[in-house]
């Protein structure tokens, strides 16, 4: 039985659909995000299952129980807000203690188990001081404090950590971990900001204009994205336009300008016919490059491998590896992920990549809309 | 600069290398201005010879005393009281409620709310307090006292509502969601949360309130009858028809009053709340 | 420390838990309060009327229909409930004497408004741009505006008088008595006394929202500090400055006290005329119709403000 579960949730605001028909659940001791850009409809989702904002339509249920219609504090999750939201008249530890004393517990426990809180977020003697007196980041191990220690079913995040800078967010990143497995609380962690989600969650819902695209681990979203936007939002990825020249048991071929490519039926997540207009879709880690002696002779055009020639314009340093930009002879500007000094700007190269690697999605406006989508 | 023509440039280089000197000049000009009066009055109040003669031979604090001695004075003082402190309650109230409702709902007439709460200030105390005493005491025949009371909070409503209403603007309303979140129903979050946060500014919005019917003199000078005279109308009556210079002292009181208030007021709000509107 | 998985159980139990305690743990009154703002959660209409209402109709009711009150007594004859008449604003309207009043209160009023505008501006540039300690020097500036208004003009009376602290002084160091009481010159000095500070804390407010950037990125571009002033500073914080110059010539175009305490018999104000009707000449209805017409130059007034983009009643001017 799932802790969490959403299900045809709908929001409108006037004329605006700014939630539309999302489902998902969330199981006890999981950790899940709800990524996309702003606007997507994320954040009201959040307020919705917090009770801020009454859904238009569909259901939320906790532990089984539907909650749509009760009051914010009839509910038994926690919110950690985007801004924070530590009251500012009270300390530290009268902010943490606050939901229990709403709930009635007596003075001394409340006490003991703010304690025990402010230990676990690593903020033992703080109690007495004013929140504007800490950090950016003692001010968010406060409010996850004072979230976590009313023991609630669910914990929800609103980008708490967007305001940090880089080098403090890894780190809050890793002690939400770690409180997350100290507590075995369940977290619903909501973001733009895919390197979060994906160093923190064990499961995503990938949410675009108010729909959801893709539900599923991290590696499932980075392998097999359901979707252009999906494959476009986790990670980098290049896309060539192409057209399906055929369609059978194992493979579909495609034309990719000049030259003919098959590739693994399972490359497409949706039905394909002949002559849609595709975008084929490729991680620059999977893609090779080498010195092109010669405009032409590089270029393999066996049947299960994309190459192509191309002159390198733009490079940047990643480390062991460097990311660099190629005009491409056949398909314009492309992107390769291969080790650092393997060329230098304006050097000719030759680029090829396996058939296996790609994806290929239906192009947006190539053809005639279909809602098979991923979810 | 090329952009600075040979005509101009002078002008445009004097300028800006003795701005500050000017403002600084600027500045203490206009402050010697509006403290001198204030502190020829203060000065005078300790002047033996009385109103007339300046500088006075030897200070003195004979005027303090005759001024305690002056059921007159101390009667008007006492009458200024029944009518402000009530007054400045029922400002404070419907100042706050003024403000809850612009801050939070939107409704018809929210734009009409907001226009009357500002008017009194610009319509001339001398229309409004004629429209008053036709209105109070023609039309209604309301008793004297309740059309004062009534006058002093149609005069008081804009100035507090002026310093209560940034303060609940700039009230993160997060925090009552965070509130509700935790588990407080909106009676607690008002109790626990809003009205802690938004207290230091009611309270300036009162003690101004206070300040300006303390003061209140044009609305009350029409509206009142001719009975027990509030401070205001008790001094008029002394300098336009006979100067004693326990008069002196008065404006003491009244300075004091004022600057008190004023100062409580700042120190629990930021002065640039009364100046944003 | 790892605390164990909590059964399903336990967790309703305590969710439970805390519902019960919201009912139980209360004193009696919190639970009616308590009741009544889920009773006004359950009717957002009825709520915002009973927030917003009784601080309306104070406002209608006490402020607004006194004023059209006004309006009906100035149609009447001597006497309030008197025959309908035209009377009192023909009679106005066609006297030379209250029309030259008028006029001189018109122009005086320009005078006061300009000179305290010109004061004050000046004053708020410099505190804005020029000085670290803004709140101490803008609390300085307000400080005398919340003083009675007829003991500041009590200090004007005795500094201005024939052998007054002016005059002792001039005294003091050889020159000849000026005597500026009951002068135009006093009655200038009075207004624009008592109205620079609240003209100050308009041209403040538009001087510190005028984002100082734009101030420095004139002067890269080649405008010297006057050019900027003229063609940056003044342009963006000309809201502030209608609105001070509103809530500078609307009140002393309706004054009395200061005409009548410092400019004496020469220097009569419409204001004063007004007060006359009420408290010696006892003739109420025209004393209304000169109310009236003040509103209606005051009600000019506040059009063309408006137009001019003042934002006056805080959400601007869709107000009206």
């Amino acid at each position: 039985m799932s802790l969490l579960r959403v299900s045809g949730l709908t929001k409108e605001f006037g004329d605006l659909t700014a939630v539309d028909d999302v489902s998902f659940d969330i199981e006890d001791g999981e950790f899940v995000s709800i990524l996309g850009p702003s606007g997507s409809g994320k954040s009201t989702v959040l307020r919705m299952v917090a009770g801020f904002e009454e859904p238009t339509e569909g259901e939320i249920s906790l532990d089984d129980v539907e909650i749509v219609g009760s009051p914010p504090f009839e509910r038994d999750v926690n919110m950690v807000f985007q801004d924070l939201a530590l009251f500012p008249h009270l300390t530290v530890a009268e902010n943490i203690g606050y939901g229990l004393k709403q709930s009635g517990v007596p003075a001394d426990e409340r006490r003991e188990r703010t304690e025990r809180m402010l230990e676990m977020v690593r903020l033992e003697g703080y109690g007495d001081r004013a929140p504007a007196e800490l950090s950016g980041g003692e001010q968010q191990r406060v409010a996850l404090a004072r979230a976590l220690v009313n023991e609630p079913a669910l914990v929800l995040f609103d980008e708490p950590l967007s305001s940090l800078d880089r080098k403090l967010r890894q780190h809050m990143q890793s002690e939400l971990q770690r409180i997350q497995l100290e507590t075995d609380t369940t977290f619903l962690y909501v973001t733009h900001d895919q390197e979060v989600a994906l160093a923190v969650s064990d499961r995503l819902v990938v949410l675009d204009d108010g729909e959801i695209q893709q539900v599923g681990t991290v590696e499932e979203l980075y392998e097999a994205p359901a979707s252009r936007f999906v494959a476009d939002f986790i990670g980098d990825v290049n896309a060539v336009e192409g057209r399906v020249t055929a369609v059978d048991d194992g493979t579909i071929g495609l034309d990719v300008g000049d030259g003919e490519v098959s590739v693994p039926r399972d490359a497409a997540v949706e039905e394909l016919a002949v002559d849609d207009a595709v975008d084929v879709c490729i991680r620059p880690f999977l893609m090779r490059a080498e010195p092109a002696e010669s405009d032409r002779d590089a270029v393999d055009d066996a049947n299960e491998t994309f190459s192509t020639t191309g002159v390198v314009r733009s490079r940047s340093y990643q480390g062991s590896d460097s990311l660099y930009g190629i005009e491409t002879d056949r398909w314009g500007r492309l992107s390769a992920e291969v080790r650092s000094a393997s060329f230098d700007v304006d050097d000719r190269v030759a680029i090829a990549w396996d058939a296996a690697d790609v994806h290929v999605y239906r192009r947006e406006g190539g053809a005639p809309p279909s809602e098979d989508g991923g979810a | 600069m090329s952009a600075i023509d040979s005509v101009t440039g002078p002008f445009e280089r004097f300028a800006q290398a003795h701005a500050s000197r000017m403002a600084s000049v600027v500045i203490a000009a206009v402050l010697a201005f509006l403290w001198l009066p204030i502190g020829v009055l203060v000065f005078m109040s300790f002047a033996d010879g009385g109103v007339l003669s300046f500088p006075p031979e030897e200070l003195t604090l004979r005027w303090y005393r005759v001024f305690l001695s002056n059921d007159a004075a101390l009667d008007a003082i006492v009458t200024t009281l029944t009518i402000s402190i009530p007054a400045t309650g029922i400002t404070v109230a419907l100042s706050t409620m003024i403000a809850y409702a612009v801050d939070r709902y939107v409704f018809t007439g929210r734009n009409w709310l907001q226009l009357l709460s500002t008017l009194p200030i610009i319509v001339p105390l001398v229309v409004t307090g004629v429209a008053m005493v036709l209105f109070f005491n023609g039309t209604l025949g309301l008793p004297d006292y309740v059309s004062v009371v009534i006058a002093h909070v149609v005069r008081t409503i804009p100035f507090a509502t002026l310093v209560i209403l940034p303060t609940f603007i700039s009230f993160d309303r997060g925090l009552e969601e965070a509130s509700k979140d935790l588990g407080a129903d909106e009676f607690e979050t008002f109790r626990q949360v809003t009205l802690p946060n938004v207290f230091p500014g009611v309270i300036a919005g009162g003690l101004l309130a206070f300040t300006l019917s303390f003061n209140e003199f044009v609305y009350t000078y029409f509206v009142k009858g001719s009975g027990d005279p509030t401070l205001p109308v008790y001094i008029w009556n002394q300098i336009r028809y006979n100067v004693t210079p326990e008069v002196n002292v008065i404006s003491v009181v009244f300075l004091a009053v004022a600057v008190s208030m004023v100062l409580a007021a700042v120190s629990l709000t930021r002065v640039d709340l009364i100046a944003r509107r | 420390m790892a605390r164990s998985p909590r059964s399903d159980d336990e967790r309703s139990a305590e969710s439970g838990k805390r519902l019960a305690a919201d009912g139980g743990s209360v004193s009696d009154a919190d639970g009616r309060l308590s009741d009544l703002t889920s009773f006004f959660r359950e009717r957002p209409r009825l709520r915002t009327l009973a927030i917003a209402g009784p601080p309306y109709g104070l406002l209608v009711f006490f402020f607004a229909i006194p004023l059209l009150a006004m309006l009906v007594v100035s149609f009447q004859t001597d006497q309030i409930g008197g025959a309908w008449t035209l009377g009192n604003y023909v009679d106005f309207l066609t006297s030379e004497t209250y029309l030259t009043v008028v006029w001189r209160t018109f122009l005086l009023s320009v005078q006061v408004t300009a000179i305290v505008a010109g004061v004050g501006y000046a004053l708020a540039y410099s505190i804005v741009r020029f000085s670290r300690r803004t709140t101490l020097l803008l609390l300085l500036v307000i400080l005398p505006f919340w003083t009675s208004y007829i003991i500041r003009m009590y200090a004007w009376i005795n500094i201005l008088q024939s052998d007054g602290v002016l005059d002792s002084i001039l005294n003091l160091v050889g020159l000849p008595a000026l005597s500026l009481l009951y002068t135009e010159t006093a009655v200038l000095i009075g207004f624009t006394y008592v109205w620079l500070p609240l003209a100050v804390l308009p041209f403040y407010a538009s001087l510190t929202n005028l984002d100082a950037d734009l101030i420095e990125a004139s002067k890269d571009l080649g405008a010297g500090p006057i050019r900027t002033f003229l063609s940056v500073t003044l342009p963006m914080t000309i809201n502030g400055v209608v609105t001070g110059v509103v809530l500078v010539f609307i009140p002393t175009f309706g004054s009395f006290i200061t005409p009548r305490l410092l400019g004496g018999t020469n220097n009569v104000m419409i204001g004063m005329v007004i007060e006359n009707q009420f408290k010696s000449a006892f003739n109420w209805p025209f004393g209304a119709a000169i109310g009236m017409v003040i509103s209606v130059v005051v009600v000019a007034l506040l059009v063309l403000a408006t137009r001019l983009g003042g934002g006056l009643f805080g959400t601007g001017g869709e107000t009206s």
